[in-house]
């Protein structure tokens, strides 16, 4: 009798397990199909591709491509542009969307609150060839900022120069991403239980003395994973900031050829899949191992805030 | 005292303010120069007001508007149908990670958040698209790559974690199926998790230039955004697809510049009219946790 | 320590997933060779069976199987009723060759790209424009992208193939081989200069006092137009394109202008420079320069666009343009592009170059299932008259009309479809002559072509094969740099960066190839 019963639990459990497995089935294979097959295409990489022959059966070369993407002028370029880059969105980006996490907290009014969070979140829903179409009403050469410098008697045109651009490219991303980053942490910080911040203002702490002791270090996991989730991200960018908004302008390459754009424009311009396919190895490859590393770092520090 | 007391407040308001505004000032450039008389504009240069208001550009965007609409008609299919579809998927598999008991738990999430860290690249992707799906040139190459996005399902899931395990149990012990209870109980409960994710996986869609770029060469099958990128380099996608000056407009400048603005417009719009029906979830669905809650 | 083992299993399963898909993907590779082998076979019964009867081609689409045949081409597309006249010319194709075409326009600008990704993923399409200014010829045969055309020229597309001269197809041979179908038309080419007559007139510039006197040396003739011009009309600009003005200088480039590697036309020892790198064309770059900076060429507004076009034209932003290729009655066209009359006349002395007579071709894929039938498509777009100008001028009666002595005008709806690229679809001597041209512009043409001072190069075409990773390399560099150099905006500082940067991609490697292939060639004549 006890035995059926624990046959029959073990059987709803394995049904259970089924069911269960059924309800994530689609979208395991839309993964399977549209990122694990890729991966197998890794190979190409190692290939000197020849059409006549097909991917297949093209001659194997050894890290041939990589090595011709490492010698070429453009390797230093496109790292250093794509980790430059990053670097600064990753820190400017993270301590503004805290810092204004804070200030919307401070807001008490529903109503006002929303009203910002209206306005902050309007950049965020333009494609970047919008925001390319706006970056082209201020600096285009009948924008706005181009005839502000005019009227100044100076004759600046930003298409040709490039030291502005990551100027403008900072900002850019910043400004579009600045709403969404805030209200997740916004979200983070109204999880925090209200009993802590109404014992510590018994104590007597002021604001300051709130956020650093108690905001700052229960938003902390938070922190730790949307830097680490961006830190994976390190070796790739926003294609269509890097893209659009300088407007494929060459002369501009020097400063917003990013590493994808590059492969992109090695396939669409040499139509070179082996190389284009061996810097999106070495893209991915990188990624991984910064993800990977900076974890352990986190979890030697301190084992709650890690992503996995 | 009391203006001490409110001095860092007026600073918070200060800096909020003149951030919100500095989000809206390019869509007010934009519109007003889609407002602004084409030769005045040409003459002048853009302006944050519009100059010698008129409503040419979308005159002249709106006349016999054949390509137009069927952008627009494509994009609405793609993103609303997508939308649907990729809820559905994404709310299912968050559902089975957000459970504890489930037996493959830890290797289904490694399963899916190992790609958001590692990918095959855009080359190998392109060429299973195109080569092996034959996907090129259908409506279904806009929408199948961002049925599961995993930092969509990461948020989804984060969310269904609050939702109390004795909710569930209580309604096992009511007999009732995985299933049953998946689009009895768990969906309605995570309304506002899937709003939030609902409205950025609509975005997703209606903004996405990337997949036409790579995979659309068929005119019919061109969505808004990807008529918008290649009226950046070319006005004339935009006046072949019309060509012709509505009626009562034959002595005016072809307002080329103005034209390009009123399109930006009408791409955008939809979006920002959609956005004040989600926004009562936001907050609240937009909580982020560990891949290994 | 335990998570530690667990991801390494995931981690194991997940690398044997990869082999899976890897072994998985081969296996489809192999039943897709196995196609391939079919494909062979197959190929070769229609062909015995066409052998039977190649007399009338109407016949014949009774026995021929039905097929699909998908043909890329660049051209100022989209046009609006495109649609409507693609399935008019599908009609008589379905009748007389029993196929459909899948019509893949593509925008001049986005053409060559679009083309490298198709050719590069190994997607099935059966024909593609190609020639040495896009699609290069040359590199994509030397990728294996294109099927040889000797037999099947003969087999299936006699008349057309007997059309051209046969020293033109030699032209087109790599190794041996042709690789391309010629769209005859101009080939003594040399870039055409010209400018709205209504400026001309009242500027009071005779464009036939400088006809066939500009190189970089002597770019200063055009000043004082544009100079008088710019005066009255800051809006209107110089207008030029590098790919388009590569016969103006005195060098023949050999792979396309974007490629480094040329020869000089008085050169008798033909050898091979890196065209950048010499006197004429830095000359031409500094011209560029100076002009921009006094104003002539409105880089500002220009610098954010890919490439200058017609559009342009018709807001009144073009003052003078030098690109395409001179040809009698181009000034027509022109006028049609340009929306107002138009006069012009030759650059500099045309030659008849291997790169004039490759300008124009269609090749078929690698990757065509019905490469025999691509064929019988070319030899029906070169043959008959009433298809060749359905696509190129549209609907009778609707997009054109014909007047009472045969002249082509324009129908009452023409915007609707005129792509104005006839050179494009297939022989250009078939197209109706449009009115304002001398009723017998196509011999003129051919006699100039006949007319024309032969290169030393001709018959000489590149096989790009061993250099093929540095063409890649180098036609990238050009693509980050010719924008600025046509528009005046890169320094001397810049320019010679440039040169560095092509010479780590390979420019000498490439010119010592060309020199060896043409040393070679050059023994084999003698």
């Amino acid at each position: 009798m006890a035995k059926a019963t624990k046959n029959r639990f073990k059987n709803t459990q394995h049904k259970k397990s089924l069911q269960l497995t059924m309800l994530a089935l689609p979208a395991m294979v839309a993964i399977f199909v549209f990122s694990y097959i890729p991966m197998a295409g890794i190979f190409i990489a190692f290939k000197n591709v020849n059409y006549e022959q097909g991917i297949f059966r093209s001659p194997w070369v050894g890290f041939d491509n990589f090595n011709f993407f490492f010698t070429s002028s453009d390797a230093w370029t496109v790292v250093r542009n794509t980790l430059g880059y990053n670097i600064v969105f990753i820190a400017v980006g993270t301590l503004l969307s805290i810092i204004f996490a804070l200030l919307l907290n401070e807001i008490m009014s529903r109503k006002v609150l929303k009203a910002y969070q209206t306005m902050f979140f309007f950049p965020y829903f333009f494609s970047w060839i919008i925001v390319a179409y706006m970056a082209y009403s201020f600096v285009g050469p009948y924008g706005i900022v181009s005839g502000w410098l005019e009227d100044l008697g100076v004759n600046f045109d930003f298409y040709t120069e490039t030291w502005i651009w990551p100027f403008l490219l900072i900002f850019i991303n910043i400004w579009k991403g600045l709403g969404y980053t805030s209200i997740i942490f916004y979200a983070g910080i109204l999880g925090i239980s209200q009993e802590y911040f109404e014992a510590a203002a018994i104590d007597g702490a002021n604001q300051f003395q709130m956020i650093r002791k108690i905001t700052i270090p229960l938003l902390m996991p938070l922190i730790t994973i949307m830097t680490l989730l961006s830190i994976g991200k390190i070796f790739y960018s926003d294609f269509g900031l890097f893209f659009f908004v300088p407007r494929e302008i060459g002369q501009l390459y020097p400063v917003t050829q990013v590493i994808d754009t590059y492969v992109y424009r090695m396939l669409r311009q040499s139509g070179d899949i082996g190389m284009s396919s061996a810097v999106g190895l070495f893209q991915s490859l990188m990624g991984f191992a910064v993800v990977l590393f900076s974890n352990y770092l986190v979890k030697r520090v301190n084992e709650e805030n890690k992503l996995f | 005292m009391a203006l001490r007391a409110k001095l860092p407040k007026i600073l918070i308001h200060l800096v909020l303010i003149l951030f919100g505004i500095l989000c809206i000032i390019p869509l007010i450039s934009i519109i007003s120069v889609s407002l602004s008389d084409e030769t005045t504009i040409l003459k002048n240069g853009y302006s944050l007001l519009p100059q010698g208001l008129n409503l040419h550009a979308y005159a002249y965007v709106l006349y016999k508007p054949v390509q137009l609409l069927n952008a627009l008609k494509v994009s609405l299919l793609v993103s609303v149908f997508g939308t649907v579809v990729s809820l559905l998927v994404s709310a299912g598999i968050s559902y089975v990670l957000s459970r504890e008991d489930y037996k493959y738990k830890n290797k289904l999430s490694f399963y899916v958040f190992f790609t958001m860290l590692f990918n095959g690249g855009l080359v190998p992707t392109y060429m299973l698209i195109s080569k092996y799906l034959h996907l090129k040139n259908t409506l279904w190459v806009l929408i199948l790559p961002y049925l599961a996005i995993p930092w969509f399902i990461l948020i989804l899931r984060t969310f269904m974690q609050k939702i109390p395990h004795s909710i569930i149990e209580s309604c096992m012990i009511d007999g009732a199926s995985e299933l049953r209870i998946f689009f009895r109980i768990i969906l309605p409960l995570a309304k506002p998790g899937l709003a939030t994710v609902g409205l950025f996986t609509l975005l997703q869609y209606w903004n996405d230039w990337w997949l036409s770029l790579l995979y659309i060469e068929k005119e019919s099958l061109v969505p808004l955004q990807f008529m918008l990128y290649r009226m950046i380099n070319n006005i004339e996608f935009l006046t072949r697809s019309t060509n012709m000056m509505p009626p009562g407009m034959n002595n005016v400048v072809v307002p080329a510049e103005t034209a390009r603005m009123a399109m930006a417009i009408l791409a955008a719009g939809p979006m920002l009219a959609v956005f004040p029906f989600f926004q009562k979830y936001f907050v609240s669905g937009l909580t982020v946790g560990a891949i290994k809650g | 320590m335990r998570r530690g083992t667990r991801l390494t299993k995931t981690g194991i399963l997940a690398a044997i997933l990869i082999l899976t898909i890897s072994l998985m993907l081969g296996a489809c590779g192999n039943k897709d060779k196995d196609k391939d082998k079919d494909k062979e076979n197959a190929g070769s019964s229609p062909a015995s069976s066409a052998n039977s009867g190649p007399s009338g081609s109407a016949s014949a689409a009774g026995d021929l199987p039905e097929v699909t045949l998908t043909w890329y081409f660049p051209g100022n597309f989209p046009q609006p009723e495109q649609d409507k006249v693609f399935a008019e010319v599908n009609k008589i194709v379905k009748q007389k060759l029993n196929a459909t075409i899948d019509f893949k326009p593509i925008a001049f600008g986005d053409y060559d790209q679009k083309m490298k990704v198709v050719i590069a993923s190994g997607e099935p399409y059966d024909l593609a424009f190609t020639s040495n200014w896009i699609n290069n010829y040359s590199q994509n045969v030397a990728k294996g992208a294109f099927l040889p055309l000797d037999d099947l020229l003969a087999q299936y597309a006699p008349k057309s193939y007997a059309a051209v001269p046969a020293n033109f197809w030699d032209a087109t041979r790599v190794n041996g081989k042709i690789y391309g179908y010629i769209n005859y038309q101009i080939s003594a080419r040399t870039p055409e200069v010209s400018t709205a007559k209504s400026l001309a007139d009242k500027y009071g510039f005779d464009i036939n006092s400088i006809g066939g006197k500009l190189s970089a040396d002597t770019m200063n003739l055009l000043e004082p137009y544009i100079a008088a011009v710019k005066k009255d009309h800051p809006e209107k600009a110089f207008i030029t394109s590098l790919s388009q003005i590569s016969e103006m200088f005195t060098f023949e480039s050999i792979s396309g202008i974007n490629i480094p590697g040329a020869v000089f036309f008085n050169d008798d020892t033909l050898k091979v420079v890196n065209q950048f790198e010499t006197d004429e064309f830095k000359k031409f770059a500094a011209v560029m320069r100076d002009w921009n900076a006094k104003g002539y060429m409105n880089t500002k507004e220009r610098i954010s666009k890919k490439q200058d076009d017609w559009a342009d034209a018709k807001a009144g932003k073009w003052m003078i343009n030098i690109g395409g290729a001179y040809k009698p009655g181009g000034d027509v066209l022109a006028t049609s592009l340009g929306g107002e009359t138009y006069v012009s006349a030759p650059a500099s002395t045309p030659h008849l170059t291997t790169n004039g007579i490759i300008a124009t071709m269609h090749a078929i894929s690698r990757t065509s299932k019905n490469p025999e039938r691509a064929m019988m498509l070319l030899e029906l777009l070169n043959t008959d008259k009433e298809l060749f100008n359905l696509l190129n001028f549209g609907i009778k009666d609707d997009h054109f009309k014909l007047n009472d002595e045969g002249f082509m005008v324009a129908g009452p709806n023409q915007q609707a479809y005129n792509p104005q690229v006839p050179w494009m679809f297939a022989s250009n001597f078939l197209a109706y002559v449009q009115e304002g041209m001398p009723k017998t512009v196509w011999e003129d043409t051919i006699k100039l072509n006949e007319a024309a001072a032969p290169s030393n190069l001709l018959g000489f075409s590149f096989d790009a094969e061993p250099v093929k990773a540095e063409i890649g390399k180098t036609s990238a560099v050009f693509d980050e740099y010719y924008r600025g150099i046509e528009l005046g905006i890169t320094t001397e500082e810049k320019y010679n960066e440039f040169l560095k940067k092509l010479k780590n991609a390979g420019a000498d490697k490439m010119i010592a190839e060309m020199q060896k292939q043409i040393d070679a060639w050059k023994a084999t004549k003698k």
